[in-house]
């Protein structure tokens, strides 16, 4: 298998090299033909390099060439798979295929549609190798990669000015974060020397050595590479713009793989975070706060794509604040059940604008289910997943993701972020079956003799199918919790056992079970779950003195966030019942929130913030310094001196008057000059 | 063969066909073209045989050293090494370049233009080659005459002050190197009672650090003047933009570098002491001249200004990669010269493009040619990206390696230079989206552009041939659509309605936009900017082949760069072992 593991990541990338060559005079609409089946010999790759590391736990390399040779610091490109690379793999490679095929019927038509299909095996190829990657800065060349192609889908529309806004906005807030990125891997290098993982020169089996004020810069110059890419807190606003670019692609790209390729690096790095707390506690607060802000918003939009967008972003702060409470396993289980839900959702969400032709203002649909029946119960599997229901996938990851952050060694932050999980996952079921009940259920609040929703091709039903497979088993893998057989595999990855644990602090505890009752401020039935939850809080007292999770924990946990599941979905059922029109939304949406309506349909007004606080000055000072340090000061110095010296010289001009008798007098009173300069220095006449 | 002396032949092969269109003053056009060209491939195709044959290793190879002047002490020496050995090659093959791209565009005083053209060439040939100062300072004030009249003769409306403006700038610059050689020569002398101009000779010698100083400031200010440096890059701007395309290119591609190679062949062996003096200064204005230049360049109108700032910034990282003093900032250095070289010469045939067809250079004018001109959209993506340092394409390897090498240096300084990434974004992306996205001037709008002004909300709204209910009945437009209703069409590439009519329109829209179309927008829409109207071809076979070997090159070098390391490493670390 080693020999062939450049095959995986090669066969996307012919397909680009094909469609983009010839796509658009000799293949055009048959451009499918081509990216569809590299893709899916990546997937029986990806399988066969699964089982390979199931057997022999020993990690593939394979060494492709060497990149650059800068004196010491050299680069490689060399492949490396173990067994988390073995996981992203198979999640990038099996939504990745179904994508394409979806998008055999959502892009069907379209003007741009080898272009679609240049791009999306050009993303598959780039993501593949972010994850095959064996050192820092060959992750990068295709942590770019993505960006570049996320850059073109998203701005795939490109005769609409908000996608390209959107487009450039996501490539320069992406950027900050690579700054980040970047100057992390400079700092590796001066530390350690190398830049490679494993191996003789590999960095992490050296963490340990470091200071901690350099791990700490390190790991926090990471993260905030990783806070762009997968939008986290205060770098997520380029994420629901993004839903710019077509449906398929928020699927792929802005839901399921790329933007998680940051916890896929702070998970490659966690030999690095580890040896801070500090960078722990970072990302465990910025990862929370991500989840709950984003979760939050998501409860008032009307775009379908956006509600599921801010779903997204709610998600990958639950993935980021695992990582941050060391649960790397918890993160990446999340990663992969979110994978499939969250790409099911998206495509459930194309299915619904393509169906609706062109409509994805929630206020205007309503009882799609008579229309899309299949597109319906797919979309509700994928809901139930998302908002944490025993036993769709997303449950059993993200209650791992709660109690790690319950029993976690950072303390008390694992515990503030496991309430903020707690309170995050009742919003996610609000939101889910906000939505779900507005698109689905209650009476069309559309023009039914004008408009006709359908149910949509084949091609597009068959994806969703089958990604409700996984969607709705996918979490056994993890079953039993902390003990699945997914924990097993990735055991040899996350074995290194890091930090000692310190003693957890128990005092707060119940306060914080109680905070958790009075948090969902969202109305009745949150209140009675919450109250649910402190109670179970105080029984896990009992269980707390020990680090390894107890299965009264478990499943005191999974007691609690079934109930503010279930207390979500039903409020958001319970709610949303029988609205009939646009303005009855609003006035719901209203009395749900209250005064914080305006401030969350403003998205907490992070936008405006940014503008006002980066873009606009930037700007402002961008002119200022042409008009007039570069203008003004500059060059105006520069024509200054000659137009100087041009008048000097004007002026000397007048000394040549051509008068015969005017010369003269000058040699004559020269000639007196030069004589008395001479006979006063040189002689001795006048001493 | 080992005696052929193939760098004055290289050197002087453009001279002789300048000096062929000299006596040959009734040549046709054509036949000026062809003597042109013919002897600037055939510079090329010697500067080819001459990388290959190059050993890789620190020594100055395939010299030429003859007596000349010897009272003065003045010889003929010419030699290279791998760092010279890449600029020849890039200097050969942009000239060839700028002769093709000039073919068809420059009519006016053909054989004149060539003659300068090629001058232009055996002054840059011979400053990479000459290490003789003497011969030196000849070819370096030999190639600022003909430039000087490329732009003051063949360039824009404003052609005479740029001109100007260039050559004094420059000649400011020299004049001071004139004063630091002179100086140089005469510390040797009274040192060694030797007199001599051989570079690598007086590189020997051993200059009071006061004496180093000033010495390598003079130096200094005209190379910085050259690179451009801030504050002394006010004449780029001009420059670039009153200048025609292919000395645009030659201007920005290979001039340029001479400041960057003079740093190197000449401040550091000879005044190494000055260097450590004055490094923390030339740090500190280039990191200003990366940012600056990136800031600037974010509001410019004029495309060709925008990319003259960003060569601004771009330079600031090769002076930054020098004085920061290691092996990874001088490797990144050079390849920041060399993919600046095609991606800003790209850039500008780009730029060149379009204003052979419209006229005009202000981003404002230009819309949608990415439906207009695929394939020179194509080419627009990826010179940009490799100019905001895409990694895999050549830009990205530079400047990583200068930004780590700063970072030795300091981190501070790094954190600064990296951050013109973000910058770097934002003003090429900003121009890519106004000028080959959004739509053609007079283009129906996208019904689905979230961010459309109220005044075309309103003007859609009027528009008869969008909304969801024409889609059905769309199958009337057929393949002849008039573009405005095939654009209007556009809105449904999104909808895969699985509607027979909604297709057939989208695909007539794809070959209509792709192909011949621009018959079918002259149609129908009365509020058309001027300039819509005009036809739009795609890059002619001669645009394509100016392009085709840079783009090659740019990508070649980002996913392959090593043969460059292993060509300029050794002259590096000759270069450096003062230092370290």
């Amino acid at each position: 298998m080693e020999s062939y593991l450049f095959l995986i990541p090669l066969l996307p990338l012919a397909a680009f090299a094909v469609n983009i060559l010839l796509g658009r005079g000799v293949i055009r609409d048959k451009a499918h033909w081509v990216a569809a089946p590299a893709v899916f010999g990546s997937w029986l790759l990806s399988i066969l390099v699964l089982l390979d590391l199931r057997e022999n736990e020993e990690p593939l390399r394979q060494h492709l060439f060497r990149w650059i040779p800068a004196g010491d610091f050299h680069v490689d490109v060399t492949l490396f798979a173990d067994q988390l690379t073995a996981v992203m793999l198979l999640v990038v490679t099996t939504v990745g295929f179904l994508v394409h095929v979806y998008s055999v019927g959502y892009m069907h038509g379209d003007g741009g549609y080898y272009r679609f299909f240049s791009y999306l095996p050009l993303f598959v190829f780039s993501m593949l190798m972010l994850v095959l990657a064996d050192n820092f800065l060959l992750l990068f060349v295709f942590w770019e990669g993505v960006g570049l192609c996320s850059y073109f889908l998203i701005g795939f529309w490109f005769k609409r000015r908000s996608a390209a806004n959107a487009a450039k906005k996501a490539f320069i807030v992406n950027r900050i974060g690579d700054l980040g990125f970047g100057l992390g891997i400079m700092w590796t290098f001066w530390t350690f020397g190398s830049i490679a993982f494993y191996g003789e020169e590999g960095v992490f089996a050296r963490a340990g050595e470091i200071g901690t004020g350099t791990i700490t810069g390190i790991a926090l110059l990471l993260f905030l590479g990783a806070c762009g890419k997968s939008a986290q807190f205060p770098l997520h606003v380029w994420l629901p713009d993004a839903m710019e670019g077509p449906t398929p692609v928020s699927a792929l790209i802005h839901a399921a793989t790329m933007v998680t390729a940051g916890i896929y690096l702070v998970a490659r790095a966690h030999p690095i975070f580890e040896q801070s707390e500090a960078a722990m506690l970072v990302v465990a607060i910025i990862g929370a706060f991500t989840a709950f802000m984003a979760a939050t918003i998501a409860l008032v939009q009307n775009d379908i794509k956006r509600v599921v967008a801010y779903s997204t972003l709610s998600q990958l702060g639950y993935m980021a604040f695992a990582l941050g409470t060391g649960a790397w396993v918890a993160a990446l289980f999340h990663l992969m059940t979110h994978a499939f839900f969250k790409g099911l959702l998206f495509l459930g969400c194309g299915s619904v604008i393509h169906g609706m032709h062109e409509e994805q203002d929630i206020r205007n649909m309503g009882g799609l289910r008579r229309f899309m029946p299949v597109t319906t119960w797919t979309f509700f599997a994928a809901s139930l997943a998302n908002a944490g229901l025993i036993p769709f996938a997303g449950f059993w990851s993200k209650d791992e993701i709660i109690v790690g952050g319950w029993i976690s060694d950072y303390q008390p932050i694992g515990r503030i972020v496991a309430v903020v999980g707690l309170v995050s996952a009742f919003l996610t079921a609000l939101y889910m079956f906000r939505l779900f009940t507005l698109v689905f259920f209650t009476r069309s609040r559309f023009d039914e003799a004008h408009l006709h929703p359908h149910e949509s091709p084949p091609s597009m039903a068959l994806p969703l199918l089958a990604l409700a497979v996984p969607t709705v088993l996918i979490g056994f893998v993890g079953f039993p919790p902390e003990d699945g057989p997914l924990h097993h595999f990735l055991e040899p990855v996350f074995a290194d056992e890091g930090i000692e644990p310190e003693g957890g602090e128990v005092a707060s505890l119940v306060a914080f079970g109680q905070e958790d009752g009075h948090e969902p401020a969202g109305g009745d039935e949150g209140t009675a779950e919450g109250g649910a939850t402190g109670a179970a809080a105080d029984a896990d007292h009992a269980a707390e003195g020990e680090h390894h999770v107890s299965t009264a924990t478990t499943v005191t946990f999974g007691a609690i966030s079934t109930a503010a599941a279930l207390g979500g979905l039903l409020l958001g059922v319970v709610a949303y019942r029988g609205a009939g029109s646009a303005a009855e939304i609003v006035a719901r949406d209203r009395a749900l929130t209250r005064g914080l309506y305006p401030f969350l349909l403003n998205k907490w007004r992070w936008d405006e913030l940014y503008g006002r606080l980066f873009v606009r000055p930037l700007s402002d000072l961008s002119t200022f310094l042409w008009r007039v340090v570069d203008i003004g000061i500059i060059d105006a110095t520069v024509n200054g001196v000659a137009t100087g010296i041009g008048a000097f010289s004007q002026r000397l001009r007048h000394v040549q008057t051509g008068l015969v008798t005017n010369y003269a007098l000058a040699i004559a009173l020269g000639m007196v000059v030069m004589v008395g300069v001479y006979l006063g220095l040189f002689s001795n006449l006048f001493r | 063969m080992d005696n052929f002396p193939i760098l004055s032949a290289i050197c002087y092969l453009p001279l002789l066909g300048a000096l062929a269109l000299f006596f040959l003053p009734s040549v046709s056009q054509e036949t000026a073209r062809r003597v042109a060209l013919g002897s600037a491939l055939a510079s090329f195709a010697l500067s080819v045989i001459l990388l290959l044959r190059f050993d890789h290793n620190a020594e100055f190879q395939f010299r030429e050293e003859f007596e000349w002047l010897p009272g003065v002490g003045a010889g003929y020496f010419m030699a290279v090494d791998g760092i010279a050995v890449l600029l020849i090659a890039l200097t050969t093959l942009l000239t060839a370049i700028a002769i093709v791209w000039s073919w068809d565009t420059v009519n006016k005083r053909t054989r004149e233009y060539y003659i300068a053209l090629l001058l232009l060439e055996t002054g840059m040939l011979g400053v990479f080659m000459a290490l003789d100062l003497f011969l030196f300072y000849i070819f370096w004030e030999l190639m600022l005459i003909p430039m000087a009249l490329l732009i003051g003769i063949w360039g824009s409306t404003n052609r005479v002050y740029a001109a100007v403006k260039f050559f004094i700038y420059t000649l400011f610059g020299s004049l001071l190197m004139l004063v630091a050689i002179v100086a140089t020569y005469q510390s040797y002398f009274t040192q060694t009672g030797i007199r001599t101009l051989d570079v690598l000779q007086l590189a020997e010698g051993g200059y009071g650090r006061t004496f180093q100083f000033w010495v390598f400031a003079a130096f200094f200010v005209a190379f910085a003047v050259k690179v451009p440096l801030f504050p002394f890059h006010t004449w780029l701007p001009d420059a670039h933009v009153e200048a025609p395309t292919a000395a645009s290119v030659i201007l920005a591609a290979v001039m340029l570098k001479m400041g960057g190679y003079g740093l190197l062949r000449f401040n550091l062996p000879l005044y190494p002491q000055a260097a450590r003096d004055w490094a923390p200064w030339i740090v500190a204005l280039s990191v200003i001249a990366i940012l600056y230049g990136a800031f600037v360049a974010l509001v410019q109108p004029d495309m060709k200004k925008l990319i003259a700032y960003s060569s601004v910034s771009h330079m600031g990282f090769v002076t930054l990669g020098i004085f920061v003093l290691n092996l990874q900032g001088m490797d990144g250095a050079m390849m920041v010269m060399l993919a600046h070289g095609f991606n800003t010469g790209g850039l500008f045939l780009l730029v060149g493009v379009i204003y052979e067809r419209a006229h005009t250079r202000q981003i404002a004018a230009f819309g949608g040619l990415a439906t207009r001109m695929p394939a020179y959209a194509a080419y627009f993506a990826l010179f940009m990206f490799a100019s905001i340092g895409l990694p895999g394409l050549s830009g990205f390897v530079g400047e990583f390696l200068v930004a780590l090498g700063a970072w030795e240096y300091n981190p501070w300084v790094a954190t600064l230079t990296f951050a013109v990434v973000i910058v770097a974004a934002w003003y090429m992306m900003w121009m890519f989206q106004r000028v080959i996205w959004g739509r053609a001037p007079g283009e129906a709008p996208d019904p689905h552009d979230g961010a459309l002004t109220t005044e075309e909300r309103d003007s859609l709204h009027k528009e008869p041939a969008v909304g969801h209910d024409q889609a059905s009945g769309g199958l009337g437009h057929g393949l002849g659509a008039p573009l405005p209703v095939a654009g209007g069409s556009q809105l449904h590439d999104g909808s895969p309605s699985g509607s027979v009519a909604a297709t057939g329109a989208a695909v007539a829209a794809d070959q209509a936009v792709s192909a011949e179309g621009d018959a079918a927008h002259t149609d129908g829409h009365g509020g058309e900017k001027a300039g819509a109207s005009e036809r739009w071809p795609d890059l002619s076979k001669k645009e394509a082949l100016t392009l085709f070997p840079l783009a090659f090159l740019t990508i070649a070098t980002g996913v392959y760069p090593r043969p460059i390391f292993d060509i300029v490493e050794p002259a590096f670390e000759r270069i450096l072992a003062p230092f370290l």
